[in-house]
Order: structure tokens, then sequence, then C-alpha cells
């Protein structure tokens, strides 16, 4: 599956706290419509591409959006899929406008729900608000037939939180919607907010297992939902849950794009490095290897890889 | 297909890991699902583990993918 990742813009209607979109910035920089599709052409001339993602910032509330996806799904004819917080689809008009641009394509869009708690979400979005407006737009997005996926980021405010969100996720949506858990990028910025964001496998990975032991009960129940862990390596994990593991992405992001303040960083780049995988020493003789995601380079810059524990 | 075994704490048993690429090379044998309905007494029996999870994109929610029953 090879994707090309374009950010389309930075601004944004969320401060998340673990963003550095969030950070402050005079000019926020963004792609003109003509640019985009500059970007698609060329990417297109390089790569075969398989899917086409979009993000930001917020891509829904760029200038760029609407015109975009009306070019990757009809022109293009392309399976598109979408990081978004959803608020702007909270709007029945607005939905409406982008299912018309999205047409018969394949679509799909990820959502970011970060507590069941409302306080807690708002607090990590920094937005009083926010979550009813993300739970209005994902129920409307839902209602109308799309793809849709909510996605946990596990962090240090929240982690403990995750065995009663399965609840909440299990009550709140139809089965069709999936749920991805997933740990973050510690990079510079995530680091600024250090009793927030980083937790390390050994405090979070108790509570995925709980929260998996309660996925396991409704599986047996009879629902069907598709639930996923990401960027968490198999030898932090009990085998028992590795079912629910995904492989590795890290040759999936075959073009990426995104403004920048500084020129040379907004260049169009292809087979983009992402950051995650199996680099280290302690990797190379582990016989899940292939299988295995690995984690965030950046965990390991943070946290040492001591927790590294190679199956052989 | 590679085949590892593995300590579960969980269950206070070893059990066999085949990593398959694709779910036709996993066909049959013991599955996961077998593995959280207690189906299947994993004790001797390989588990096929087939995550290449296409699905998250475009596949279908309903759609488990990953493992081959
Ligand atoms: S040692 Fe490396 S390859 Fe092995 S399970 Fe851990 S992270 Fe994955």
């Amino acid at each position: 599956m090879k994707t090309a990742y374009y950010a389309i813009g930075l601004r944004c209607n969320l401060r998340c706290i673990f963003c550095p979109c969030s950070e402050e910035q005079p000019d926020y920089k963004y792609f003109t419509l003509e640019e985009l599709k500059d970007t698609i052409e060329e990417t297109l001339k390089v790569k075969d591409i398989d899917n086409f993602l979009l993000s930001g910032g917020e891509p829904t509330i760029q200038k760029s959006f609407i015109p975009i996806v009306e070019y990757i799904c009809q022109e293009k004819k392309r399976p598109l899929s979408l990081l978004t917080n959803a608020i702007v689809f909270s709007k029945n008009k607005f939905l409406e406008r982008f299912l018309s641009a999205v047409g018969n394509s394949k679509f799909e869009m990820v959502t970011a729900v970060h507590n069941h708690i409302p306080e807690k979400h708002d607090y990590l979005t920094q937005t009083k608000g926010s979550f009813e407006k993300t739970l209005t737009g994902l129920k409307n997005c839902v209602s109308s037939g799309i793809n849709t996926s909510v996605k946990y980021n596990i962090v240090n405010y929240n982690y403990k939180d995750l065995p009663e969100f399965i609840d909440f996720v299990y009550e709140t949506f139809p089965d069709e919607v999936g749920l991805i858990l997933c740990n973050i990028d510690i990079s510079g910025f995530a680091r600024k907010n250090k009793d927030v964001i980083p937790v390390s496998f050994e405090k979070s990975n108790p509570y995925i297992e709980k929260a998996l032991d309660k996925v396991i009960k409704y599986m047996n129940n009879g629902w069907k939902r598709n639930v996923r862990i990401f960027t968490t390596p198999l030898c932090t994990l009990d085998p028992y849950y590795w079912y629910f593991i995904n492989k590795s992405t890290k040759d999936d992001v075959a073009a990426y794009r995104s403004p920048d303040v500084i020129e040379e960083n907004s260049k169009l780049m292809f087979d983009f490095p992402s950051g995650t995988g199996t680099p280290f020493d302690e990797c190379k003789d582990c016989k899940v290897i292939d299988i295995c995601p690995g984690s965030w380079e950046s965990y390991a810059e943070y946290y040492g890889t001591g927790f590294l524990r190679p199956v052989n | 297909m590679k085949k590892v075994e593995v300590f579960s704490k969980k269950l206070n048993k070893s059990f066999t890991v085949s990593l398959a690429d694709s779910c036709k090379e996993g066909k049959g044998g013991t599955t996961y699902t077998d593995l959280y309905t207690g189906k299947a007494d994993v004790k001797d029996q390989s588990l096929k583990l087939i995550n290449d999870w296409d699905s998250w994109v475009n596949q279908g929610w309903s759609n488990w993918g990953a493992i081959c029953v």
C-alpha cells in the first residue's frame, strides 16, 4: 500500500498540547490549490500511488480542502484518507458539500478522541467544547456511511483511562467504526510538556492489556470492531495480545509534503522516513523483526533502548 | 513460514506463532480468535499471526482481515 501524504495547511481549530502545529505562528503556512495539484502530478510521475492521505493542521478548514478532495476523488479516481478532528462535519451543510466532492470514491477518515471524559479531551485539545463538537461531527459521518476510525493517542495524561474508553467506544459507535490505539512521537515539542505527554511502555502497556481484555470480551459477545495498536513493539506486550498490533507501516509513505517556514523543508519528498521502526542493534537478531512495527525512534532517544526484549 | 516459540505470562504457557505473509498461507490451524474464545487449546498448536492490515485503508471495517480462519 503506497500512500502520498500531504499536510495541506498548518492552521487548526484546536490547540492540542502534543501537536507542533499548536505553537503560535504569526503566519500559518499552507499550500494553494494550484500547488497541491502540481504536487499530485509530480508525485504520480514518480510513484505508483495507491491512495492519498490529507492532514494538516486541520485539513478541513483550509481553503483548498473541498476542491482538492474533488480533484483526488473525481479526476484522479484514487482512494482518499483524511486525518481530521471532524469538527466541521458537525455542520450538515459542510458534510453534504464534502460528500459530493468525494462522490463514489473510496474514502476513510481517522479522528482522535483523547478521552471519554469531555473535560479531559478538552484539556488535551486546549479548546473548551471540542469534545462535543468532534463527537457530533463523527456521528454525522458515521450516519452518512463514511468509513470512520477513532484514534486514541496514548499519553501520560490519559493512559489509565484506556480501559474505560473502550466501553465508551463500544457504547457510542457501531461496529463499523474502527479503533486505533496509538503511541505518539515524543518530538522536541512533546517533550516540552513532560508531565502530560511522554509515557513509558512499562507504565502504559498494563492498561493497554486491560483494555484489550475488554475488547476480547466484546469480540466474544459477537462484536466485530477492528481494533489496532500502532507503534508498539511486539516485545513490550504479552504475545497473547499480538493479534492487535499493526504491522510496520514504515515503507508506506511513498511521498510526503508539508508546508514549512523554511522553503527547503516544504519540498515534495519521496520515501520519507516515518521516524518509526526497528533500527536498534537489539532488534537485529530478533525473530519477529519482519512483522514488528517497532517504536518511535524518538521514544528510544528519550527512554533509551532498555525496553527492548528481542525474541530469540 | 517462519515459526517462533513465545511465552505468554497471561496464559502461563508457551505457544508457537507462525509468521505468514498472506492470508492464503495462513489458512487453517488455530487462530487468535480460537485463543480468545478458549475454543482451542493452543499448547501444541501453531497460532497463525497474519497481521498485514491492509484494511485500515478502505477495505471495510467489518473485515477482520488480519487473521485467517
Ligand atoms: S526487539 Fe525489536 S524487532 Fe524484536 S520485538 Fe522488540 S522492537 Fe520488535
